[in-house]
């Protein structure tokens, strides 16, 4: 199928998927625990009477099933050589399965595991597995690629960009989202939009995550800046355990009500995950039968986004600030920092200026005699970890260009695309296949800059350039040319000139680099606001600016105010209320042991050992370090975590931190404490037998670890006798039992079954997992439910007598719908 | 003749006047009774063959007024004798019109000495009525040193007849009016009241007036009258009469030390020589008594100082109702120092007589500094009588839409030249969008161009309301000042108490909406220079605009004294 065929299909019905896979195979007797995908090419005429079901009740298009195929998966059946051959033979099943009355699409869902920077899968690796999937699944006879159930917005990342180099097939992109709207990875569904549909996925949408009202929100989130189509998928409802066995809380014909309101959020296309069947997309496709899509948005409207926060540039929208720090010319610290591939202070100037209020972090990494693409690449990295912010590649460098592109989580910035040439062409052509925003810097090379006429003709012959590749005016922002002080009034009335010409006549998006002003000049700020001011006066969209300065980043909320764009004043007063709380607290400076806990909070992975030895060297004791920085540093992202300040990234990155100084602390600890470093509870953790889903427990591990528990982790799919057997040999105090899926964790109740048959009595149990809750807790005779890796430390904590502060006023109980492992749930097919 | 006339005649080529008597013809120079002693010898001067090339000749009867003739002569009538004097010189000299001149009382006007300035205004108005009686032409304010009494003789003459006046200013050798004037701000002071002609008189016979000319060529709206310096020669007296006329001078005249030769030489060269333009639309400038502030893109940004107005000063008021200035004093010297270019002056109290207070403020401030006032009033009367005495050109506060204002406040302001402030609300009240503020300031424009006035003399007001009542307050202002800026080039100032009352830490927006109306084209702001963020975001304009480099060469620091 051809990509425009699948855009005029998608934009005149609305079309209809298939509904739930595993469910109908499990009733079709799989067993619970083998590769579906290895089961049904034993079993193809089981899949192929469910696909044809889905077919005859109305489905436009169905899923190979292929959701487990990637080699990484199949890795965990052993099956991983099978990769090309599995996957290749399933697609083929379902084009039997259909013939040419529907079309298939090829499946990609996730690996397992995360993708760098938030995991430990290196970006192009997983780009290769999917690529691999991919090429099978095109040979198998697949219409199109849907990529789905994605909790990681840089996995599906991948997987787009493995499916675009493979073929020119269409592409959806479906995500799943908690019911706190956002993804394991605190990705949010504008965040998502806006990626996944500049990187060209051909329809963007999430699937599984919660019931159809849920998902209505999220689509018209996503509805208002999407030029895609969107695509809805949701369970029939909320997973319920009814005496063992799990049920969806929404009947087929409730399920049908759900569709008209998801059609006019701005679903096109629609079809049903978890708990449904064929039936229900009978009632969907009766449903929706009549019902148009509405056409994707006209609005011309600039958009950029990191994994976490989307950011609308514009005439429309506040000031947009460039924190434009990270830049090693003139700063030798920062030169010298990078030459030793040291990203501390990278990492530091992107959460400083991100504090400070920068909307944007520019990176420019260029030095004479560096390795411009490798450290781009690496900064970008490390940015987007520290900071989250949106981010402006600033280099012209193509190679720096691909590489910082190609792994940004979030669609980013080309700064910037001149009117030479050779850079011209070939920029636009990086920023068209990544979907960047570029910058357009109106220079030619020359090295003269001509009066603004001059300028207005480079910007139209960039522009021309873009628009050749596929990038229209309103993702291009115009740089104009800011010059230091001393280049006197004639450049700086020209750059006012091309901001007027931008705003007033080409409708473009101008920027103005404010802080080249005072280059070179000691106190400068009152230039830099001067002026800003006055190209604010005359319609600024986005400047930079030097985000260190409060007068600068004042008269930018000021500007807001007076330009009408800060409704009752909010941020204004709100800017002075904290200015004032701010400036109490940064009174002091900070001791290395103070520093200590900052780098925990902040996580400065590169920098906690030297600021460990600094902090001891001081003085201060290994016992005090962890008791007084390290414990309450990590509590204090563990609030903030709850807070939804942070997100699992920050919270991992922190935790690695905290691991990184614990164990250059432990050596100390155990020479101070006299042999062994106290520990606080042996922890025994495993996911039940018949399931592999381990990234909850996995994060739970990890925190435990750094709440100092000693923990043994006995991995996943592991049988009750085997975790029994584990915790009389360890000597365990506490277990933890993880479940993703409802046929599984009904092997909880076994572990604890069987404890009570062993006499183990004093051993507590807690228990965790997507469709587990406080209920269900209770239910099977467990000591306590955890809904998050915080929740789990503080059960811990409080099970083996430690105080918390937290503990009181936090219980450690939360709703089953809370638990970020939702996310993790999946297709449980 | 009428004004008009005169615009035609030195339009056609460059004009020459006649030295003053007594002239080199006579060996010492005469007192006014001596005139009458010797009327056949002075009428024998005026007719001799040095005239033949002058276009105005002066009648002798510049010391004939009533308080220079005190001493000089009694017995006779004055303003008989300037009558009869103007009589015999027009019907000697035929057709070549004879202009009456004025000259000093001999003694000081308010506010610096103690001849009141309406006696003065009266002494010169009943001269001019009798040298009119005779036949005269037109005037010419000759050897003035006091730009007061010249304003005084400029108002009573002009109060007479639609006649032609010159003034002739007596410069020292270092450019400088005598008395401490710039020429720039006697300049505009002058040509704002009204006169046709401003000329300079060196006191040193030998400086070449050519430079002087040329600086303030720009900036005249009315002709430049030169008086070319002593010669030896006749083609030297042509070669510096030529120098004059090319930097720009429509009048000539000689020194009365040249000889009668060297005039008729350069009145012959004169013939051959083309007119110079006089510059039709005028220039936005203020001034004071010492000194002048240009208005303008071109020119650095204008802070009005507002800090002189008892609206919630009760110190201030406290004195005032004492009739004491003395913060008045003091506010004037801080705001000037502060970098003030203007200052206001509002004496709007209940319980004072505000026209007295205005007067004694405005009197005393005129002494005090050398920045001009921008009078704030809205009483035409008070208007009016500080305008008759202002010895600058000042900005009136305000004229509106208001029925009142246009009616009253503006021909006040009209007649004295005062530039003002064009306040965009009507009696209707304050309209909202910029589209009806534009109508407001075209229609109060049209009646302003009725009573002479230019665009550039006034200054629309942007009018900015307060945003947290209405967040697209300051839009509205900032889209009028962008159309006054480009649409229509005026002048543009904006207040900038009102658009953050209300909001924590107002200088943040106070300082931003002042950046963001200069990137429009905002020229001028009414503030208290006392506040760093406004005088900071000046100087980085003037900085930026590269009217004051004093940033660049501090390396960016501002200084103590100005932040």
């Amino acid at each position: 199928m051809k990509k425009s065929d699948f855009k005029t299909w998608a934009e005149r019905q609305v079309l209809i998927l298939d509904g739930a896979t595993g469910t109908e195979l499990a009733r079709r007797g799989m067993p619970a625990g083998v590769s579906p995908e290895a089961w049904v090419l034993e079993h193809p005429e089981v899949i192929r009477e469910i696909q044809r079901a889905y077919m005859e009740a109305g489905s436009d298009i169905v899923y190979s099933c292929t959701f487990g195929g990637n080699r990484c998966k199949l890795e965990e059946f052993g099956l991983a050589w099978k990769t090309t051959e599995l996957n290749t033979a399933l697609a083929r099943i379902s084009r039997q399965a259909v013939g040419n009355q529907a079309m298939v699409f090829g499946d990609l869902a996730p690996t397992g595991l995360f993708v760098e920077p938030f995991g430990q899968l290196p970006f192009d690796e997983a780009v290769a597995v999917y690529a691999q999937q991919a090429m099978a699944l095109v040979a198998g006879g697949v219409d199109g690629f849907v990529i789905e159930t994605m909790m990681d917005l840089q996995e599906a990342r991948a997987a787009l960009l493995a499916v675009r180099e493979t073929c020119d097939l269409p592409v959806m992109v479906s995500m799943t989202f908690g019911s706190d709207g956002r993804t394991l990875n605190g990705t949010d569904p504008l965040s998502a939009l806006i990626t996944l549909q500049s990187l060209g996925a051909d329809a963007v949408g999430c699937n599984c995550s919660t019931g159809p009202e849920d998902m209505a929100k999220v689509i018209a989130t996503m509805k208002r800046h999407a030029t895609v189509p969107l695509l809805a998928k949701p369970n029939a409802g909320m997973p319920r355990l009814k005496n063992g066995i799990t049920t969806f809380d929404m009947e087929a014909d409730e399920f049908g009500d759900h569709m008209e309101p998801l059609v006019t959020a701005g679903a096109a296309i629609l079809g049903g995950c978890c708990g449904t069947t064929p039936e229900y997309i009978q009632t969907l496709k009766a449903q929706t039968n009549s019902l148009c899509p509405t056409p994707p948005t006209n609005k011309r409207q600039t958009v950029v986004s990191s994994y976490k926060q989307s950011l609308c540039i514009g005439k429309d929208q506040p000031l947009t600030l460039f924190g434009g720090r990270i830049n090693p010319s003139g700063q030798l610290a920062l030169a010298a920092a990078l030459r030793k591939n040291d990203m501390t202070l990278v990492r530091r100037l992107a959460q400083e200026q991100a504090r400070q209020g920068a909307h944007v972090i520019d990176i420019n990494v260029h030095m004479q005699g560096g390795d411009e693409a490798n450290l781009m690449r690496a900064a970008a990295l490390v940015v987007t970890k520290g900071a989250g912010l949106p981010i402006s590649i600033d280099t012209v460098n193509i190679q720096a260009a691909e590489q910082a592109l190609r792994v940004l989580p979030g669609r980013g910035i080309l700064n910037s695309v001149s009117a030479e040439e050779e850079n011209m062409e070939a920029m636009c052509q990086l920023a068209a296949k990544y979907g960047a925003v570029i910058v357009c810097m109106p220079v030619d090379g020359s090295g003269s800059f001509g009066g603004s006429a001059e300028v207005i003709a480079h910007i139209k012959k960039i522009l021309a350039c873009a628009a050749r590749y596929g990038i229209p005016a309103h993702d291009c922002l115009i740089d104009s040319l800011v010059f230091t002080t001393a280049a006197g009034k004639e450049a700086h009335r020209r750059t006012l000139e091309i901001i007027d010409w931008c705003v007033r006549s080409a409708k473009l998006t101008p920027l103005a680099g404010v802080s080249n002003l005072s280059y070179g000049l000691e106190t400068r700020h009152w230039l830099d606001v001067s002026f800003l001011c006055m190209a604010a006066g005359r319609g600024l969209s986005a400047a930079f600016i030097d985000t260190s300065s409060e007068q600068v980043v004042n008269a930018v909320f000021a500007i807001d105010a007076l330009a009408g764009h800060d409704p009752h004043m909010s941020r204004y007063i709100d800017r002075f209320s904290q200015q004032a709380l701010a400036a109490a607290e940064t009174t002091m400076p900070r001791t290395a042991g103070e520093k200590v806990f900052d780098a925990v909070v902040n996580g400065d992975e590169e920098g906690m050992e030297r600021l460990l030895r600094q902090a001891l060297k001081q003085g201060e004791s290994p016992n005090s370090l962890v008791d007084n920085r390290l414990i309450p540093a990590i509590n204090l992202v563990g609030e903030k975590f709850d807070r939804k300040e942070y997100f699992l990234p920050q919270l991992i990155t922190c935790a690695d931190t905290m691991r990184k100084g614990f164990a250059l602390l432990q050596p100390l600890l155990d020479a101070a404490n006299g042999g062994s470093g106290k520990k606080e509870a042996k922890v025994i953790l495993a996911t039940v037998q018949g399931d592999i889903h381990d990234i909850g427990k996995n994060i739970v591990a990890l925190m435990l670890n750094n709440y100092n528990f000693e923990v043994i982790d006995l991995g996943k799919d592991v049988a009750a006798e085997d975790i029994i057997r584990a915790v009389k040999h360890h000597g365990a105090d506490i277990v933890g039992l993880s479940a993703l899926m409802t046929t599984t964790m009904i092997e909880m109740k076994k572990v604890i079954d069987l404890a009570q048959a062993s006499n183990l009595t004093d051993v507590r149990f807690m228990v965790g997992g997507a469709v587990v809750d406080q209920h269900y807790a209770k239910e099977i005779g467990a000591s306590g439910y955890a809904g998050d890796a915080i929740g789990a430390v503080r059960l811990a904590q409080q099970f083996s007598g430690i105080e918390s502060e937290q503990l009181s006023s936090n219980p450690p109980t939360k709703d089953a719908t809370d638990d970020q492992a939702t996310q993790e749930q999946g297709r449980n097919q | 003749m009428h004004r008009r006339e005169f615009r035609n005649l030195i339009c056609q080529r460059p004009v020459l006047l006649d030295a003053p008597l007594p002239s080199s013809c006579l060996s010492s120079r005469w007192s006014e009774a001596e005139i009458f002693h010797n009327l056949d010898e002075v009428i024998a001067s005026l007719t001799s063959f040095k005239n033949i090339c002058c276009d105005i000749v002066r009648c002798p009867s510049a010391g004939l007024n009533r308080f220079a003739m005190k001493t000089a002569l009694s017995g006779e009538p004055p303003m008989a004798m300037n009558c009869e004097l103007m009589r015999l010189c027009c019907a000697a000299l035929g057709d070549t019109p004879v202009f009456g001149t004025v000259s000093t009382t001999g003694q000081r006007l308010e506010p610096y000495g103690t001849l009141d300035f309406d006696d003065a205004v009266t002494c010169y108005a009943e001269q001019g009525r009798a040298l009119l009686e005779g036949g005269a032409q037109g005037f010419i304010l000759c050897g003035s040193n006091d730009i007061q009494e010249a304003r005084a003789a400029l108002i009573a003459l002009r109060e007479l007849q639609d006649c032609p006046c010159i003034v002739e200013l007596t410069v020292n050798s270092q450019g400088q009016v005598i008395g401490g004037t710039e020429p720039l701000s006697a300049l505009i002071t002058l040509q704002a009241l009204g006169a046709n002609a401003i000329g300079f008189v060196p006191t040193e016979a030998s400086l070449s007036l050519a430079p002087l000319l040329k600086q303030l060529k720009p900036f005249a709206t009315v002709a430049l009258y030169g008086v070319v310096p002593r010669c030896t020669t006749p083609v030297e007296c042509m070669l510096a009469g030529e120098a004059l006329v090319a930097a720009g001078a429509n009048l000539l005249g000689c020194s009365h030390q040249c000889s009668t030769t060297d005039q008729y030489a350069l009145g012959v060269r004169l013939h051959n020589l083309p007119a110079q333009p006089v510059q039709k639309s005028g220039i936005s400038a203020l001034s004071s008594l010492h000194s002048s502030v240009l208005l303008g893109p071109q020119h650095p940004f204008a802070i009005v100082g507002e800090r002189i107005n008892p609206t919630g000063k009760k110190k201030l008021q406290a004195g005032l109702r004492q009739g004491d200035l003395e913060l008045v004093h003091s506010f004037a010297l801080e705001q000037e120092q502060r970098g003030a270019a203007v200052l206001d002056v509002n004496m709007g109290l209940s319980g004072i007589d505000e026209k007295a207070m205005m007067l004694k403020a405005t009197g005393m401030l005129s002494r005090l500094t050398p920045l001009p006032l921008c009078i704030d009033t809205t009483r035409p009367d008070v208007m009016e009588a500080v305008l008759r005495r202002y010895p600058g050109r000042a900005l009136v506060n305000s004229v509106s839409g208001e029925q009142a204002r246009i009616e009253e406040t503006l021909p006040a302001a009209a007649k004295y030249g005062a530039m003002f402030i064009l306040l965009p609300l009507t009696d209707a009240g304050i309209p909202e969008t910029t589209k009806e503020r534009i109508a407001v300031v075209e229609s109060v424009l049209e009646t302003a161009t009725s009573y002479g006035y230019g665009v550039e003399d006034c200054v629309v007001d942007g009018l900015v309301m307060t945003i947290s009542a209405n967040p697209e307050a300051a839009q509205v202002t900032l889209d009028l000042i962008g159309w006054c800026a480009e649409t229509l080039q005026a002048n543009t100032i904006v207040g900038l108490s009102n658009v953050s009352f209300g909001m924590p830490e107002r200088q943040w927006i106070n300082s931003a909406f002042l950046g963001m109306a200069m990137g429009r084209g905002l020229t001028m702001a009414i503030a208290n220079p006392s506040a760093n963020s406004i005088m900071a975001t000046t100087q980085s304009y003037n900085t930026l605009w590269g009217h004051d480099l004093t940033l660049l060469l501090n390396g960016g620091a501002l200084t103590p004294e100005n932040v």
